[in-house]
């Protein structure tokens, strides 16, 4: 393979963006993809040049993020691919040569490039939660709001109610705060007390003082600007005309943890944005072939990987949330952890005492995930009586709940997410499953008895981002 | 008196086991319907739902005597014709998502209008009704056409059914008529004991069982050459990965089904707006070190994307402003003579199958004639070409 680089790291977020500072550290030929147009991943996503101002408004992690990011993308040994979207990944084994085969496309049309080994850093996105109205515009992601802040400087509206159960949502309404915009209301699943249970473990307070103390911040300056932060709380669901006007909101049972149908009040409202946790983008992973693993609270099917993050499938690494949530310091230890296990499997001279650093590193920042995860953790009982019978389930071929519920009742032999598929089009559409995955699981678990692994995920097809057809006429490639 | 707790096991819940079942118990036969994955999890959930009648590109393009012999399916082509139209009321249901509007086979050569006019005088002299059509009567028919197709057959009774749905709907139809269903069951041993055959299965829970039936119907597709190997002979049908894509949802404006009669090209769009294009093109499947893998889902190889993509943007152009929003593969079993494999194998008593290509638009049909050579040893169709005795060198020497 004459023309293939040492290295392909896919994802230029903070996992990726450790990797190819690493490899480049090593001198070894090294391609960085990404869809974006510039560096950062999620949590240093960058706003085209005309639109920067403002980025201390997301706090001084995110002005040194972009720094860090941006001084990556001036290594000169480093190949940027940027605004690339990977489609298809094929491993040697299936090329039938020396090397992957990773296909993108861009605005202008297709292209490929041939890698020995590849590090997939595709990170994560807000896991999907389905409750009546949540298919409003205006109903979103409260990542996606953030998206918008950062890629666009741009706050989706003037009243918008924040809800869910992950601390990220405080540092959001702070950002807004800081754009101007003052959020009706801040909605937390959780009892206040649950926060201080976790943190009062012995060493925990201790060990992650930096973050807790971030959040803490977050909450202080919210309550001062007269936000209500709301715990016990949940969104039943959304109303509006042609977008969302107003939310339900319930308050919880603080014995079941779930809503009381008679304790609820509106709020009008000009945008949601909901924030349960992330999925990880684990596709590509799966579409090599590469085995992943079921993690309710770790975002979904995530890649199983050994100690030095080598996937199932060889000279396939993988780094960051595709290998479970565990934010952007997690990632960017296991991006160098990759890189270097990816070094010395190629031959070059990787020193063992920095190949134990990293991975003491990457414990050392797992732990933190691990209780984040935990603090996050909505529980599948709430999520599940968030939705109704005429709750959509899929987005993209519009299947409500009860439709899929009455197609397992009359084929009583169906069994796994990929006939359920198949008879009823749950996860046909662009989106490739991933807003429906999950509900989809549950419902036939409920429906059948039978276990997440039996019931599995829907099978990886190409393309993994819908491919314009036009980019296919320039006629057949040999 | 037979020990046998059931008339007939079939074995295989694709489309072509889901109706034997369906055929079989609808005549009184006691039947057990094996399936080691789920119902419909392979070639007959994955296809690309063509009803094509006319004589198939893979068969004329392989010269005069191919073609001849192709013809001699038009008898069973004729039945599939009319079960398909009937399948949606035989089985109670309200809407199965059966089209037969019609389909063109187009050319864009000289030459290619030449093998058309070749496959038609065959198909007239079967009774297929299928005529050839061009210049203003082609445009106004399908304008989304581009200018290079010179030339096509049409045939008014093709059309699509809906892989999705079909295969499901015959099995609550045969499990109304009482045909018990076990899904995560394989076959793992067969044996003629007592003049019944002893199955042996093994269910994904581990649990394995032991029970004996008159006769076997093998109808494991692309596995069929394995489950008779269980039984102790050959029958030659080989494994086949293909790749099949579609687009994304666009208004109504392809009725027809539409074919290439020298490139690889199949084209409809589903009443959920996407279209499927497909036409043949290979995939491949996984190796290891006992050669293929065939128990995963292969792989769509790129020069397949690309080229299908390519010849469906050289005949209907506005493909171009659709985006390809899945490819996928699935694993048919071909026999080497390309032909259908029909009937008892002679040196296996009780043991039958059914199987070919294009078993999905013949897939009822070869179902029914099954049925009924089970039922009572005859069919109506003349089905004795397509026969396993055509493979007796093959067996001669089995024990
Ligand atoms: C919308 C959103 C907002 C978030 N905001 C914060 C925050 O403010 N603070 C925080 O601590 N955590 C935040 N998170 C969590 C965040 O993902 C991590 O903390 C961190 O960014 C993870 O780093 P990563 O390298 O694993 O992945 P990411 O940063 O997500 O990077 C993955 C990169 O891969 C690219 N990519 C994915 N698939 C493909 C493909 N097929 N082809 C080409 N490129 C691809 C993406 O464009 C992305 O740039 C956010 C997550 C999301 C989804
Ligand atoms: C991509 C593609 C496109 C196609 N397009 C068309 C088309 O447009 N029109 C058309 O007419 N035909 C088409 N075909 C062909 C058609 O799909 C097949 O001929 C037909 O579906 C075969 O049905 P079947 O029931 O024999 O096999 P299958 O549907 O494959 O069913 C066989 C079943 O047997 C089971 N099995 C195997 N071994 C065992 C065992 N030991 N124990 C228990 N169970 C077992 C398997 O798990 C499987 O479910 C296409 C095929 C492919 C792959």
């Amino acid at each position: 393979m004459e023309n293939s680089v040492d290295i392909a790291i896919i994802g230029a977020g903070p996992g990726g963006l450790a990797a190819s500072e690493t490899c480049a550290r090593f001198g070894a030929s090294v391609t960085v993809i990404d869809e974006q147009s510039a560096p950062g991943g999620q949590i240093y996503r960058q706003a085209p040049e005309n639109l920067r101002q403002r980025a201390e408004g997301f706090g001084i992690a995110y002005v040194d993020g972009v720094a860090k990011a941006n001084a990556v993308a001036s290594i000169s040994a480093i190949e940027w691919r940027l605004g690339h979207a990977v489609w298809n990944v094929l491993t040697p084994q299936r090329t039938q040569s020396e090397a992957f085969l990773i296909s993108t496309v861009t605005d202008d049309g297709l292209s490929e490039i041939e890698a020995k080994r590849v590090i997939v850093a595709t990170g994560c996105y807000d896991m999907p939660v389905p409750f009546p109205g949540w298919t409003l515009p205006g109903v979103m992601g409260a990542g996606a709001i953030q998206a918008l802040m950062k890629g666009q400087r741009v706050v989706p509206g003037k009243k918008i109610v924040l809800a869910g159960s992950h601390p990220l949502l405080l540092i959001i309404a702070e950002q807004m705060l800081a754009f101007g915009e003052r959020p009706a209301a801040v909605v937390f699943s959780q009892p206040m007390w649950r926060a201080g249970r976790l943190l009062s473990r012995p060493g925990v307070a201790v060990s992650f003082a930096e973050p807790l103390a971030q959040a803490a911040r977050a909450y202080a300056k919210l309550l001062r600007a007269g936000v209500p932060v709301i715990f016990s709380g949940a969104v039943l669901r959304a109303d509006g005309n042609d977008r969302v006007e107003s939310v339900t909101l319930a308050h919880l049972n603080p014995a079941t943890g779930l809503p009381q149908p008679d304790n609820t009040r509106e709020i009008s409202c000009d945008a949601v944005g909901i924030g349960f946790g992330f999925t990880a983008s684990s596709e590509l992973v799966r579409l090599a072939g590469a085995a992943t693993r079921w993690s309710r609270t770790g975002g979904g099917w995530i890649a199983v990987h050994d100690g030095e993050m080598r996937s199932t499938v060889a000279n396939l690494y993988v780094a960051g949330e595709v290998a479970g949530i565990g934010g952007a310091k997690t990632a960017a230890a296991e991006g160098a952890l990759a890189a270097l296990s990816a070094l010395r499997d190629a031959g070059y001279g990787v020193d063992a005492a920095e190949l134990r650093r990293a991975r003491s590193n990457c414990r050392r920042n797992r732990a933190f995930a691990a209780l984040l995860q935990e603090l996050a953790d909505p529980g599948d009982e709430l999520l599940r009586a968030l939705r109704d019978e005429g709750t959509v389930i899929c987005r993209c071929e519009e299947i409500t709940k009860g439709q899929v519920e009455e197609l397992l009742g009359q084929n009583p032999f169906l069994g796994t997410s990929n006939a359920l598929k198949l008879l009823g089009r749950t996860g046909m559409g662009a989106c490739q499953g991933r807003y429906c995955s999950r509900s989809v699981l549950e419902l036939i678990s409920s429906a059948t008895g039978r276990g997440v692994e039996d019931i599995g995920q829907f099978t990886a097809r190409p393309p993994v981002k819908p491919v314009p057809i036009h980019h296919f006429g320039g006629g057949v490639r040999d | 008196m037979s020990k046998a707790d059931w008339d007939v096991a079939v074995v295989g819940g694709g489309l072509v086991g889901a109706a034997s079942a369906y055929y079989l118990s609808k005549r009184g036969a006691r039947v057990l319907l094996l399936e080691r994955r789920e119902l419909n999890g392979q070639a007959s959930g994955q296809n690309a739902g063509s009803l094509h009648f006319q004589i198939e590109q893979r068969l004329v393009s392989h010269g005069e005597a191919m073609t001849r012999q192709a013809a001699t399916i038009l008898p069973l082509i004729l039945d599939a014709i009319e079960r398909w139209r009937g399948i949606t009321a035989e089985l109670g249901e309200t809407d199965l998502d059966v089209v037969q509007h019609g389909g063109l086979m187009v050319a864009e050569t000289p030459q290619q209008v030449a093998t058309l006019e070749r496959k038609l005088k065959l198909e007239t002299q079967g009774g297929l009704p299928t005529r050839i059509i061009d210049g203003e009567e082609l445009r106004s028919l399908a304008p989304y056409l581009s200018n290079s197709v010179l030339a096509a057959t049409y045939c008014a009774v093709e059309g699509h059914g809906n892989p999705r749905l079909i295969t499901a709907a015959l099995a609550r139809g045969a499990a109304r008529q009482g045909t018990a269903i076990r899904t995560w069951t394989t076959v793992t041993g067969l044996r003629r004991e007592e003049g019944c055959w002893r199955i042996e299965t093994e269910n994904s829970d581990g649990s394995v069982r032991r029970e004996y039936a008159s006769t076997i119907l093998n109808a494991a597709g692309a596995w069929a050459r394995e489950l008779a190997a269980l039984a102790g002979v050959h029958l030659p049908v080989f494994p086949v990965a293909l790749t099949m894509n579609a687009t994304d949802a666009a208004p109504p404006f392809i009725p027809l089904l539409i074919q290439h009669v020298g490139r690889r090209l199949s084209l409809k769009q589903m009443r959920e707006g996407n279209l499927l294009i497909g036409g043949g093109w290979p995939s491949r499947f996984e190796r290891d070190r006992n050669g293929l893998v065939t128990t995963r889902a292969a792989y769509p190889r790129m020069e397949s994307i690309y080229g299908n993509m390519a010849v469906a943007l050289d005949v209907v152009p506005a493909v171009a402003r659709r985006t390809l929003l899945r490819s996928w593969t699935g694993i048919v079993g071909i026999t080497a003579d390309q032909l259908p494999l029909l009937g008892e194998v002679p040196e296996a008593p009780g043991f039958f199958v059914a199987t070919g290509g294009s078993a999905f638009t013949l897939g009822l049909t070869y179902a029914a004639q099954i049925a009924e050579l089970i039922d009572s040893g005859r069919t109506p169709l003349d089905i004795d070409i397509y026969g396993p005795r055509r493979f007796g060198h093959l067996n001669a020497y089995m024990g």
